[in-house]
């Protein structure tokens, strides 16, 4: 989870129970990287570089990220421990190398803000390689405000 | 020989722990040089009656201000902040701090984030001064209502803020709470009630003076403790409301043979609207008095309300900023007339320009054009009504360092 122009990138991870990430710094000021989710509660002291070793994830849930000087960092990763997981393309694609079988498919974004029960569903996933589903959503979402570029020196 | 010794050694220690510790430090600096074309009398700044910063006598080529402000993060939850700032105003010092705090921002572990800062500084009232040092970040001239609080109010105490960190969890955004402890301000009220509301990028600064004979305000007077309060409610990058009620709890008779005590309370209320990365919309106002003299004969002790409100838009395109903004200011002497009353009414347009360059500079124009009725102006010989208009074109370079 890199940290470029006081931003996470990529502002959304998804990774499975047990899985450590790196929180390289590379912005040119010095972060302190926190976060008090229950699914991990954890501080990297003020840092720049790679200066702090990876965090493991243990436990599913979601965590959010912050930056103690910097208030609008906001950052998300998501911990799951479903067999099959990934994070969709700019097209709303996604990849999973699953077998044929009923799955329930549940999806996330920082910016959905309907409740999690309301974006699960079973899907069917027939014999044939390379099956794609389609999803449609029956109704508009609700959303959340993307966050937007901010400057350095501003005060927010 | 040894002594040369001795700063040798301390010298190659203080660089060793600088160099260690080079991503604490950082600083960022700026210079604002301007042409200015002023139609008004004689400025408050140089002892006349005038609301801007400038006048006739005094335009041409000026230093809009000089300013350096270190931070060095000491550990993970201490930061010390300074501000100088340097004018050419005739002030006493040449430069001078206009804040120099202690910031306190433990990592938070729950979802309030508790902070204090200890020091000198600006209380979080203005909307508009968003830049490095207190500078607005919209024109060069704050609204009537920033430029007053940078004249006269500086918190030399402890602030307190908790902040609920809503908005990165799913909801309608972040709240904080503030609430600040202070001494040193008893003289803030005796700008506004001598000269009304005036509007001007010339903050006061701890030691020095506005005005001729200079003001001061950061003056122990009485041992009354003073207070603020204060909400804020965030929402993500959208909308800031905030709102602050503050109270110097001065004993208006209390006074040492370098200042006077002024007891003076308002309330403030403020939201901006950054519906997009283009648009801002501001509004504000600020509603309060201000009483000096003993209370012994009531008709004698000096009384004043104000108020005064603005509204700003503002809107970037690439590398252009423009800003208008219009300004409604008024004061009403209630108590203790000795001569005409300390009665203004007035209103301001303001419209501003800024141009990015790119590599630190910076272009900015700003045309202000005043209007106000202040029957004090008569003692001078003056006309009590007056329009002032000032035309600025200033250069401006900033800096960073050592981040």
């Amino acid at each position: 989870m890199d940290q470029r122009n006081l931003a996470f990138v990529p502002q959304v991870l998804v990774v499975g129970v047990g899985t450590s990430v790196d929180f390289p710094n590379n912005d040119t000021v010095s972060h302190q990287v926190y976060s008090f989710s229950p699914a991990k509660r954890f501080q990297l002291p003020l840092y720049k570089g790679a200066l702090h070793p990876p965090v493991t994830f243990d436990k599913a849930g979601l965590v959010v990220l912050g930056c103690n000087i910097h208030d609008q960092m906001v950052g998300y990763i998501y911990v799951t421990d479903a067999p099959f997981y990934a994070k969709t393309d700019a097209q709303g694609t996604v990849h999973m190398n699953n077998g044929p079988g009923d799955y329930l498919l549940t999806i996330w974004s920082p910016y959905i803000a309907d409740p999690a029960a309301t974006l699960t569903q079973t899907v069917h996933v027939g014999a044939a390689e390379g099956t794609s589903l389609k999803i449609q959503l029956t109704r508009d979402l609700h959303a959340r405000p993307e966050p937007r570029p901010r400057r350095a020196d501003w005060e927010y | 020989m040894r002594r040369v010794c001795a700063v040798a050694l301390l010298s190659a220690t203080l660089w060793s722990s600088v160099g260690l510790a080079q991503d604490r430090f950082s600083m960022v600096g700026e210079i604002d040089l301007r042409w200015v074309e002023a139609s008004g009398p004689t400025s408050y700044l140089y002892g006349g009656l005038g609301l801007l910063r400038f006048d006739s006598e005094h335009e041409g080529l000026r230093l809009g201000y000089a300013m350096l402000a270190p931070q060095f993060r000491i550990n993970d939850i201490l930061s010390a902040h300074v501000v100088a700032d340097a004018y050419d105003d005739h002030d006493r010092n040449f430069v001078d701090l206009s804040e120099a705090y202690l910031q306190a921002r433990p990592f938070p572990t729950g979802s309030i984030r508790w902070s204090a800062k200890a020091g000198a500084f600006y209380m979080p009232v203005s909307l508009e001064n968003r830049g490095p040092g207190w500078t607005d970040v919209y024109s060069i001239t704050p609204s009537a209502l920033n430029t007053w609080i940078g004249e006269e109010f500086r918190t030399i105490g402890t602030e307190f803020e908790a902040r609920w960190l809503g908005a990165s969890h799913g909801y309608l955004g972040d709240v904080a709470l503030v609430a600040a402890v202070y001494g040193w301000n008893e003289p803030a009220g005796g700008l506004i009630a001598e000269r009304g509301f005036g509007m001007t990028d010339r903050p006061s600064t701890l030691f020095g003076g506005l005005g001729m004979p200079p003001m001061e305000f950061y003056h122990q007077v009485d041992h009354n403790p003073g207070y603020y309060a204060g909400l804020t409610w965030r929402h993500h990058d959208i909308l800031e409301v905030r709102a602050l009620h503050y109270d110097n709890r001065a004993d208006p008779s209390a006074m040492t043979s370098t200042a006077t005590a002024w007891r003076t309370r308002f309330s403030t209320m403020g939201a901006r609207l950054e519906p997009n990365a283009a648009w801002t919309f501001i509004v504000q106002y600020i509603d309060g008095n201000t009483t000096w003299g003993p209370n012994a004969y009531f008709d004698e002790q000096f009384q004043m309300n104000y108020r005064t409100a603005f509204a700003l838009t503002s809107y970037e395109w690439q590398r252009e900023r423009f800003s208008l903004r219009f300004d409604d200011f008024q004061t009403s002497q209630v108590s203790g007339f000795y001569g005409p009353p300390s009665d203004e009414v007035g209103h301001a347009w303001t419209f501003g320009w800024m141009h990015d360059l790119g590599a630190g500079w910076r272009l900015a124009a700003e045309w202000i054009r005043a209007t106000s009725r202040f029957p004090q102006r008569i003692e001078y010989d003056e006309s009590s009504g007056l329009v002032e208009s000032q035309v600025q074109l200033a250069i401006k370079y900033r800096f960073h360092w050592g981040v």
